[in-house]
């Protein structure tokens, strides 16, 4: 009877809330609904049942929160549970000729960085349930989520473990976002390229409230979509709670949706078979109104979309290659100088960040994905993941969230045959370079050809065309002058001929000329004017900037020039300069007096003292002209931390003055570390020891942990910050492998000094040569006996003077 | 839901937070005091405030120091047990800024550490101003002769930490505001808070409504009373 239903071309019934039917059956509070599976299964089949009857053509199993974590606390397993509901469901649903859906919520924990779960936990839990319950399902339902980045993990650990087609739904609040912020664009972009059979919304809202989230999912989504609201919003009715949309009223508004285009309707939270029943009334047996969907090509964090329809920046400056500062942040893992230069070129305009750690010296792949988390744990902009090797890239597009853009595949056999299966399997863009096995073809012609047969084995893979993005590579006109006309005619020919977006870095181009920043961004306007569509540029190039933002009101895209005018109210300076012959001079007479005024007002120990960054920043430039780097830090920084440090103790300045002076002195070390990158003299300006921070395993507090280390930077120990919630096992290897004799210890709350505990008992053991200082909030003076430490710090300074006085011993021990 | 406005009192608890004393030149504290400013209208710019709250049945065991929570839950604890003394019902209430606060404050942490301490700082105080609008909104659901008493959170006086999980379950806040426990029992997004009122038939007295130093959990850890100071909460 529904088993000639064809998704995307009849409109297909899910069934309602499971747990509003068991609570009506006398569910309790905090009572597990799974364990019924087990206990009460003639009850589950006979809800399932009810909904069949209603004609329902799907039921979904009684397993919604049917994961190791939750079970686990009941004493249950996942395969029994989700065995065992499965079997019912299908016992129901044979006799009707209906389906099953594998119901699989969220875990209920916050992925890390902000909580605990790491992406492999999450992973790992699903493909538990998928193992337990796919044989028997018709499809697997991941419903219900508000974390894009879980919904991902989850999507991956159902195709890893089975060939169902996957429904996806995640709950919107009114404002058109989830509670981690994701963005209907976003889910439609990722889900997409990750191949799920339909996606939509549930819970969280009823029919009205989800009626403009419905709307705007149909002009975005091409697969079909899925649409389970709440029987309304709650309500509290004679002291009991319920929702306060009826049976009739629901399936009115759903029969609205089906008129829209939704293809699979159901319901959630509140609603019952009388609601199913009423809306398979209301929407009768019936075809999916047809929809017309743009295919676009995007590009996606959780929170952010960025569309290649209007001109993109890619911003270029988190590459090591040629930038020394950069690769002394890699070697060092420091990820704060990467971040740092993340949000430079998020404020500057890039749209989206490329993301490179290619040296030759590190492990690659895990840099790779380090990097990524640590970017897209804090910043929106979506990610270009740039690498030579595969495994890096793969390494990261794995765990990347939303919809990266992979750089790069290219026409070579080895690299479309390694490349191409990464981007489809994590739903990923790519970038092609217009090159294969005999080189950069030099005409216009053979690289439309390269980029013509990527596009085709993409295709046979299953990417979509819109996914591929195209560069057709620029070479320096200084070299090779009459091939710049050939890029440009290859960009004109790739958009019109195969119809895919282009990418260009241009820089390239002016190699070995003078004044490169004239001949780079002319060659970004003609590129634009060929049908560019996106830049891999420095957003701190004022001149390309400007080309773009002028790109874009002369090309139509800038709509009554808005951008372009916000732009020259934000950047007065470059709007008032005239011209170069009559403001040059006068621009660096203003400078020379500003810098006058500077040195007037004090010097490079003062700036750190009062917390003045910017000028800290300036002091220490000026002093390197006259000064090697180690002398900057000894005569002048380390007597003022001295005695910004020697207030603090003597409760002359408070902690927020100390660490304003600590920021500073930290810009004055950011001059100084890249005239001692570029110094082959420097080698004694290493750091005086090796430093482990991390706040405990459990904890996730680590505010006062990064205080101790802004501090710490500042006397020039080399920290290697771990992070928050680091395992023991990670602090010893850490420690083990970097020879590290010193560990700060963080932790916050009583239920983690357990974890402390453990930590040092482990390094006891392992590392035993290495002091232990801990701090934090709930530590004292006991408690630091309890969990072993051999120092207590009272506070971050006071972490200092322990930690100096520890290496100085040291280094005595050493002599 | 969210709009309140920043009053003096909220800045001087970010400031004392921040470990600001009041010793500090009049300079340096209108520097510290503009900072804290700004730092509130980035926190109200981002904080996406949800809160959830329900009334509950409540067994109070004095005996044994026993209280029965929504006929699902046992907290054992003295504090408690003197506090619900006279009440049969409570209310359970958790709210939450939101996962944005936290990645700011992590994000500024690593990018400007004074910001992020006013951030941090200026997001606990956002916090504790919500909930309290939404213990607003739950008491003038009370009926006559209904009264509430203090506000207590688990990690106050002898209520362990991990009745926080609790309380998010049967409020079903990590479906309902997407606020849940690490394995530890901290509470993400950080900035949140659960907590307990009883509803009691009588008015409290006045001088039982503080919280106080001697009832706190960290009394003995806190970074205020090692320096003599107070929370002031």
């Amino acid at each position: 009877m529904v088993c000639d239903k064809k998704l995307g071309r009849d409109v297909i019934f899910f069934d309602g809330g499971m747990g509003t039917m068991l609570q009506a059956r006398g569910l309790k509070l905090r009572e597990l609904p799974e364990q019924l599976n087990l206990s009460q299964p003639d009850l589950i089949e006979s809800i399932h049942r009810e909904y069949l009857e209603a004609g329902a053509d799907f039921v979904t199993t009684n397993t919604f929160g049917a994961n190791p974590w939750k079970l686990e606390k009941a004493g249950l397993s996942v395969s029994e549970v989700v065995g065992s509901a499965v079997k019912i469901a299908r016992r129901a649903a044979d006799p009707f000729g209906g389906r099953v859906a594998l119901d699989i919520g969220p875990s209920g924990k916050v992925m890390a960085p902000l909580g605990d779960a790491a992406f492999e936990d999450v992973f790992d839990s699903v493909a538990l349930q998928v193992k337990a319950g796919a044989q028997g399902c018709d499809v697997v339902l991941l419903e219900t989520f508000t974390d894009l980045y879980e919904l991902k993990a989850s999507v991956l650990a159902v195709k890893e473990h089975c060939d169902l087609p996957i429904y996806a739904t995640m709950s919107f609040e009114a404002s058109g976002r989830t509670f981690f912020g994701a963005s209907l664009e976003s889910m439609v972009l990722t889900l997409e390229a990750l191949g799920v059979a339909a996606l939509g919304l549930n819970c969280s809202l009823g029919p009205a409230q989800l009626r403009p989230l419905v709307e705007r999912l149909c002009e975005l989504a091409h697969v079909p979509v899925m649409v389970q609201p709440n029987a309304g919003l709650p309500v509290m009715r004679d002291g009991v709670s319920g929702y306060d949309v009826t049976s009739d009223e629901f399936a009115a508004i759903m029969a609205g949706f089906a008129e829209k285009g939704a293809g699979v309707l159901g319901g959630c939270c509140g609603t019952n078979p009388g609601y199913i029943s009423k809306t398979v009334k209301a929407v009768g047996q019936r075809q999916v109104t047809p929809r017309s969907v743009p295919r676009r090509t995007g590009v996606c964090s959780a929170a952010k979309a960025v569309f290649f329809d209007d001109t993109v920046i890619i911003g270029e400056r988190l590459n090591p290659t040629g930038k020394k500062a950069l690769q002394a942040a890699l070697r060092a893992q420091d990820m704060d100088f990467l971040l740092r230069e993340a949000v430079a070129q998020q404020e500057q305009g890039a749209h989206v960040l490329d993301v490179n750690v290619g040296l030759p010296d590190v492990d690659e792949p895990a840099l790779l994905k380090r990097a990524v988390t640590e970017i897209q744990g804090v910043l929106d902009l979506p990610l270009q993941i740039d690498s030579a090797d595969p495994v890096a890239l793969e390494a990261a597009a794995r765990i990347a969230n939303g919809k990266p853009l992979l750089n790069s595949v290219n026409g070579k056999e080895e690299s479309l045959r390694t490349v191409l299966p990464i981007a489809r399997k994590y739903g990923a863009c790519v970038l092609g370079l217009t090159l294969d096995e005999g080189g950069i073809p030099e005409t216009a012609e053979g690289r439309l050809a390269v980029a013509r047969r990527i596009v085709e084995e993409a295709e046979k893979l299953g990417i979509p065309r819109e996914d591929v993005l195209i560069d057709c590579l620029t070479l320096t006109a200084s070299a090779q002058q009459d091939l710049v006309r050939e890029t440009l005619e290859a960009v004109r020919r790739v958009r019109e001929e195969l119809g895919v977006r282009t990418v260009l870095g241009v820089s390239n181009v002016s190699f070995g000329l003078p004044r490169r920043a004239v001949i780079n961004r002319t060659m970004l306007a003609l590129a634009l004017m060929q049908g560019l569509d996106a830049a891999i540029m420095n957003p701190a190039d004022a001149g390309m900037m400007e080309t773009v933002a002028a790109w874009r009101v002369l090309s139509g895209r800038d709509r009554d020039s808005q951008d372009y005018i916000a732009y020259c109210e934000a950047h007065p300076e470059a709007t008032a300069a005239p011209s170069a012959g009559a403001g040059g001079p006068q621009k660096a007479q203003k400078a020379q007096e500003t810098q006058k005024k500077l040195s007037e007002t004090g010097d490079l120990a003062s700036a750190v003292a009062k917390g003045l960054k910017e000028r800290a920043a300036t002091f220490t430039r000026d002093l390197l002209e006259s000064l090697p780097p180690l002398e900057v830090v000894e005569r002048h920084i380390v007597p003022a931390l001295d005695s910004v440090g020697r207030d603090y103790e003597a409760q002359k300045i408070f902690l927020p003055q100390l660490i304003k002076a600590a920021e500073a002195a930290k810009s004055s070390f950011e001059v100084l570390r890249v005239a001692l990158a570029s110094d082959p003299d420097a080698k004694s300006g290493e750091p005086v020891a090796p430093v482990a921070l991390a706040t405990v395993y459990g904890d996730i507090h680590d505010i006062g942990k990064n205080i101790v280390k802004v501090l710490m930077e500042n006397y020039n120990f080399k920290v290697l910050d771990l992070g928050k919630d680091v395992p023991p096992e990670a602090v010893a290897e850490a420690v083990r492998q970097n020879d590290i004799r010193i560990v700060g210890l963080s932790a916050l709350m009583t239920t983690t000094v357990v974890g402390m505990k453990d930590t040092i008992a482990l390094l006891r053991r392992e590392c035993p040569e290495a002091k232990v200082i801990v701090g934090g909030a709930v530590l004292t003076p006991d408690m630091a006996e309890f969990v072993g430490a051999d120092h207590y710090a009272r506070d971050a300074m006071e972490t200092v003077r322990i930690a100096t006085k520890l290496a100085t011993e040291a280094d005595a021990n050493v002599d | 839901m969210s709009s309140f406005p920043v009053t003096q009192a909220m800045l001087d608890d970010a400031l004392r937070f921040m470990g600001v004393s009041g010793s500090e030149g009049e300079e340096t504290l209108e520097a510290l005091e503009r900072k804290v400013s700004q730092a509130f209208s980035r926190i109200e710019g981002i904080a996406r405030p949800l809160g959830v709250w329900k009334r509950f049945p409540l067994d109070v065991d004095g005996v044994r120091n026993l209280v029965r929570v929504a006929d699902a839950f046992d907290v054992e604890s003295r504090d408690l047990t003197r506090l619900f003394a006279r009440s049969s019902e409570c209310f359970l209430l958790a709210v939450t800024l939101g996962p944005e606060v936290d990645r700011q404050i992590s994000l500024s942490q690593r990018v400007d550490m004074l910001e992020g301490m006013a951030l941090d700082a200026c997001a606990s105080v956002w916090a504790d101003a919500f909930c309290d609008e939404v213990e607003k909104e739950a008491r003038a659901t009370l009926s006559e002769g209904e009264h509430l008493t203090m506000r207590f959170s688990p990690g106050y006086g002898d209520v362990p930490l991990a009745t926080s999980e609790s309380i998010l379950e049967v409020l079903d806040a990590a479906r309902r505001i997407g606020l849940s426990v690490t394995r530890s029992q901290m509470m993400t997004p950080v900035k949140s808070i659960t907590a307990m009122i009883g509803i009691s038939d009588q008015k409290e007295e006045k001088k039982d409504r503080g919280r106080n130093c001697a009832q706190c959990a960290l009394n003995g850890t806190c970074p205020y009373r090692k320096r003599g100071d107070s929370c002031g909460l």
